[in-house]
């Protein structure tokens, strides 16, 4: 009996202290309140497309990044977090869409990212995006795949666009169109070409539905594989068609094969690209006198900034002018900037959070330099609208509609 | 625009069929006279147009002016492959030497990305967008230069192989190589200079192709695979019967994709191969070779 008597009290003494002790633990690790390390850098992974086909579109949105980066750096950095200056992370995530995907899983399992810009093309970004989600890091983006937003949970978006959507690129080209027709009393039949990515898709099947809403001749419409090698073959069926307007959605590389084509084969239709390749100053630089009278759909053209910003860009970069992806991608970061600024954290989920919320009005992503930003619940702009721009014989591009926003006038081929 | 579309998508396809006709000269000399197939042709293509780009890129000059370079930088690289790899291979079976010249070809590829990136390298001449203009129709400046490339070389090989001592050579080298042997021919210089021959007439071409293509790790890749099916059409190790196939391959693809649609582009050309070995199993003018038991 008093062997029993003692076991209870030795148990008794035991879980008591196994108790005790298991409330102090507790309380250390989960309710004592730990000092507040001073944030020195904000990290944002920038995923661009540095070597491949698209290569050259993502060194220049890299060099809009670095740009806006550089200036809120000077300016005295993330104010709400003391002065936290933004660290990019770049990464390059090819020109592969299945690469890409391996590149930036690894990224934000390796790196302590609170925020990212994603690439500027729809079909990377469209592949990534469902990593973002995976790891709740809000990204922006200058991609325009309607895709982009359908794929994004609803009430709760991950990647946010910046610009236009496919759907308002096909929009906007056809009532230009549709003011070109009644001002010149114009008979337009159109060929439609395009590439196979997902950006060239979307946008050539908006344009399709908005052309045919508003009674255009269509005569071809023409998908070939992403990138081109010759363009003979495409620049042969739109000469058989008859089409005197050619609705052309290429990335760069094809563009100038497509435009050097229908010069060697005399292939006058009037060429209104629906924006990528046929808005870059390298297809100037390739091109040349060539590229006159070229129209395209765009999400921004540099002729929103003002005229020294101008300057100190192309100075700067060594370029003929900052092309479209520059204006949205740096309207992104400030996007960022801002609700960092308004999250006071470098925590991805509440800047997550502040993203969906955010207005802005005035500033580097608010106008006239870009149209502002106010994010739906499926992560788009809606302020966000596409203009019509048109190159000149010396490689000024100018914007031409909505005449609200135009610069200059169009002007018909000779 | 043009008079008749379809003439003018036949003169296109005889354009475009130069080009493979070009690279499928130097496949057809190599097979016909070494027995060998190199799968790594394209990539000597390709290291030379790279040669040509870097060429324009950092001293202007224009990419016709650098056959001579591209045609050196193409020899100096077969050389080298051919005393390393390719003279241990020449009387191995079919499989290996298949396998050795897929592995260069994927090495080779694997190095111009490592040195060079994927990125697409592209060449803008001031001629690039003109053409000739005859009778209502167009012919680009860059193809009428490839056209006549291709003229010109099988013009220089056809009198080479006729009428010179070593052509002739080369002839009975491809007949019986033994029996060529016992006649006092060197076989090992024939082969070395078929090997050269054939890689030189590509590597030449670089600084015409490099003025039309995009140059990238890829390019010698996506060429050679036409020329691979007009050299199989024409009758593998008959370059005259490759030419014949190039000009048909050519105009085939060019009026299909006008009249059907441009993604059709390699289905069409594996389709007209199909039909042709279907038809005649060594090609339009290959010796039909017979097996006894």
């Amino acid at each position: 009996m008093a062997i029993k008597m003692v076991s209870y009290r030795m148990i008794s003494i035991i879980l008591s202290i196994v108790v005790i002790l298991g409330i102090i633990t507790y309380y250390f690790l989960f309710l004592y309140p730990r000092p507040t390390e001073e944030v020195k850098e904000v990290n944002i992974a920038v995923f661009m497309p540095l070597s491949g086909e698209q290569s050259v579109y993502g060194h220049d949105i890299l060099q809009a990044i670095q740009y806006a980066a550089e200036e809120i750096n000077s300016q005295g950095g993330i104010k709400s977090l003391g002065g936290a200056k933004i660290k990019l992370i770049v990464v390059d995530i090819t020109s592969d869409a299945s690469k890409a995907v391996s590149i930036v899983e690894d990224t934000l399992a390796r790196y302590k990212i609170s925020a990212a810009v994603g690439p500027g093309l729809s079909y990377l970004m469209i592949a990534v995006q469902p990593i973002f989600i995976k790891y709740k890091i809000p990204a922006v983006t200058g991609a325009i795949s309607i895709d982009i937003l359908k794929n994004n949970p609803r009430d709760e978006p991950w990647v946010f666009m910046m610009g236009p959507t496919s759907e308002i690129f096909g929009g906007t080209s056809a009532k230009f169109l549709d003011e070109l027709r009644k001002r010149y009393n114009l008979s337009i039949k159109i060929a439609i070409v395009h590439g196979s990515t997902e950006y060239e898709v979307r946008t050539a099947e908006a344009a399709y539905s908005n052309f045919k809403n508003l009674g255009f001749d269509i005569v071809l419409k023409e998908q070939y594989s992403t990138p081109l090698t010759d363009a003979t073959p495409i620049v042969q069926k739109v000469a058989a068609s008859g089409a005197n307007f050619v609705y052309p959605v290429s990335y760069l590389t094809d563009a100038i094969l497509i435009i050097k084509t229908m010069k060697a084969l005399g292939v006058k239709a009037v060429v209104i690209g629906g924006g990528a390749g046929y808005l870059y100053p390298s297809f100037y630089e390739a091109l040349k006198e060539n590229v006159a009278y070229v129209i395209s759909v765009a999400q921004w053209n540099h002729d929103f900034w003002p005229k020294d910003k101008i300057e100190e860009y192309k100075r700067k970069f060594n370029v003929l002018f900052p092309q479209e992806q520059v204006g949205v991608n740096y309207a992104g970061v400030y996007a960022l900037k801002e609700a960092i600024e308004r999250a006071g954290s470098t925590d991805p989920i509440k800047i997550a959070e502040a993203l969906r919320r955010l207005v802005i009005n005035t500033g580097p992503a608010g106008p006239p330099m870009y149209y502002g930003v106010e994010f739906d619940e499926r992560g788009w702009n809606k302020r966000a609208v596409a203009v019509m721009v048109q190159w000149t014989s010396d490689g000024r591009l100018i914007t031409i509609y909505p005449f609200d926003l135009a610069k200059g006038s169009f002007q018909l081929p000779k | 625009m043009f008079e008749s579309i379809l003439i003018q998508a036949i003169i296109n396809g005889i354009a475009v069929g130069s080009i493979y006709a070009i690279i499928a000269v130097g496949l057809n000399i190599i097979f016909g006279i070494m027995k060998i197939v190199n799968f790594a042709h394209g990539e000597y293509l390709m290291i030379a147009m790279y040669a040509v780009f870097w060429l324009y890129y950092y001293l202007g000059i224009d990419p016709l002016f650098t056959m001579p370079v591209s045609l050196l930088v193409s020899l100096f690289l077969g050389y080298i492959i051919y005393k390393i790899v390719i003279n241990k291979i020449i009387y191995r079976e079919d499989y290996v030497q298949i396998a050795v010249t897929m592995g260069l070809s994927i090495f080779l590829i694997g190095m111009a990305q490592l040195l060079w990136s994927p990125t697409y390298r592209g060449i803008t001449t001031p001629y690039a967008t003109y053409s000739i203009y005859i009778g209502g129709y167009y012919l680009s400046f860059p193809h009428l230069i490839a056209l006549l490339y291709t003229l010109i070389i099988s013009i220089f090989l056809y009198y080479f192989l006729k009428y010179t001592k070593t052509g002739i050579a080369m002839r009975a080298a491809a007949q019986d190589a033994i029996g060529a042997g016992l006649c006092g021919i060197n076989i090992e210089k024939i082969y070395l200079l078929a090997w050269l021959f054939g890689i030189g007439i590509v590597g030449a071409s670089a600084g015409i192709l490099a003025g039309i293509y995009y140059t990238h790790p890829y390019i010698g890749q996506i060429l050679v695979l036409y020329a691979f099916i007009v050299a199989v059409i024409g009758g593998l190790g008959n370059y005259i019967g490759g030419l014949i196939g190039a000009f048909i391959l050519g105009i085939a693809l060019s009026i299909s994709t006008t009249y059907v649609s441009p993604d059709l582009s390699l289905a069409l050309a594996y389709l007209v191969f199909i039909i042709v070995l279907l038809l005649r199993p060594s090609g339009l003018m290959g010796v039909r070779v017979v097996r006894r038991a």
